[in-house]
């Protein structure tokens, strides 16, 4: 008994030392992750088919209702307008998110704008005139991050 | 000899409630993180009622008006008075929209030459890629002198 005591002693001391690095990365780890959490940008929903355009600006806020242009259909917080296709795109059929936005509450002065990067600028610009139209002041364009290389700004 | 092994039995750290936090944290963390990560370029949308009409900010006579009119592969920048009447001779220039980072210096060099840059006016034309006027967009959001961005948007009926 006396002999085997120490060696469960030391098999104690080798388990808690082989811990140290393994918690190392879990603390880096977690330190990273919480400070790149955002949960505003969590809650929006891009679909993966939509490929965003790059700025090196951050989103100042989230607005609550997002309009999102696709290559052929439109949504309004996740849900397809339906008719509206942007390919075939007519006075008529661009009524149908003219109505979808008047009758959104105007609890924020903000919209965001998902759009894809191939999309045309004259459906933007006709969204955007109908998000101004439906009394909205700011419109949000979503991108992904590009980050600045090093003496890009000059 | 028997309090020596006393005390390294008592140094054994009880890592089983950080090992349980961390176990819970960094899954709920990685699945609810956005890897791709967002941005945006904010503009203020156009006046709602058609017609030429400037925001009510754009009263001041002292400051310069930018336009900045953006083309299939180039930007124009002009400049203009207060009520967008007259072109400012001298502040005109075109910039390819694959050289932006020329028209940031531009921006910023009108300022130290005494302009005070009030809202800028922003326009594409409708052939321009989305990608496009948004990097435009970026290149004006990243010159310290252009602090709102008015969008001019087609009329609506």
């Amino acid at each position: 008994m006396r002999i085997a005591r120490p060696k469960v002693l030391q098999s104690q001391s080798s388990i808690a030392t082989a811990m140290t690095p393994f918690l190392d990365v879990l603390t880096g780890l977690l330190i990273f992750l919480i400070v790149t959490f955002s949960p505003e940008e969590a809650t929006i929903e891009v679909d993966p088919k939509l490929n965003l355009p790059q700025s090196s600006h951050t989103l100042k806020g989230v607005p609550h209702l997002k309009v999102e242009l696709g290559q052929e259909q439109v949504r309004v917080n996740g849900e397809v307008v339906q008719g509206l296709q942007l390919s075939t795109a007519s006075t008529d059929t661009w009524d149908l998110l003219r109505k979808i936005l008047k009758d959104q509450k105007k609890d924020e002065n903000a919209v965001l704008v998902i759009a894809d990067k191939g999309v045309s600028y004259k459906f933007v610009d006709h969204t955007a005139a109908l998000v101004a139209a439906a009394g909205f002041a700011d419109i949000y364009f979503l991108t992904e991050m590009q980050f600045k290389e090093e003496g890009e700004k000059k | 000899m028997r309090n020596f092994k006393r005390n390294t039995d008592e140094a054994v750290l009880n890592l089983t409630p950080i090992m349980n936090l961390f176990v819970a944290l960094i899954p709920f963390l990685i699945v609810s993180s956005a890897f791709i990560r967002l941005g945006g370029v904010d503009v203020q949308a156009p006046s709602a009622a058609s017609g030429v009409q400037t925001p009510n900010s754009l009263k001041k006579d002292s400051e310069l008006r930018l336009s900045f009119e953006v083309q299939e592969y180039k930007v124009i920048v002009t400049g203009y008075d207060q009520n967008y009447d007259q072109e400012i001779s001298g502040v005109k220039a075109e910039f390819p929209i694959a050289e932006l980072s020329r028209l940031v210096a531009y921006v910023d060099g009108l300022s130290q030459k005494q302009y005070k840059i009030g809202p800028s006016l922003f326009h594409a034309s409708p052939e321009t890629k989305f990608e496009n006027a948004i990097s435009v967009l970026n290149a004006m959001r990243s010159s310290q002198h252009v602090k709102e961005i008015v969008m001019a948007a087609g009329v609506v009926e």
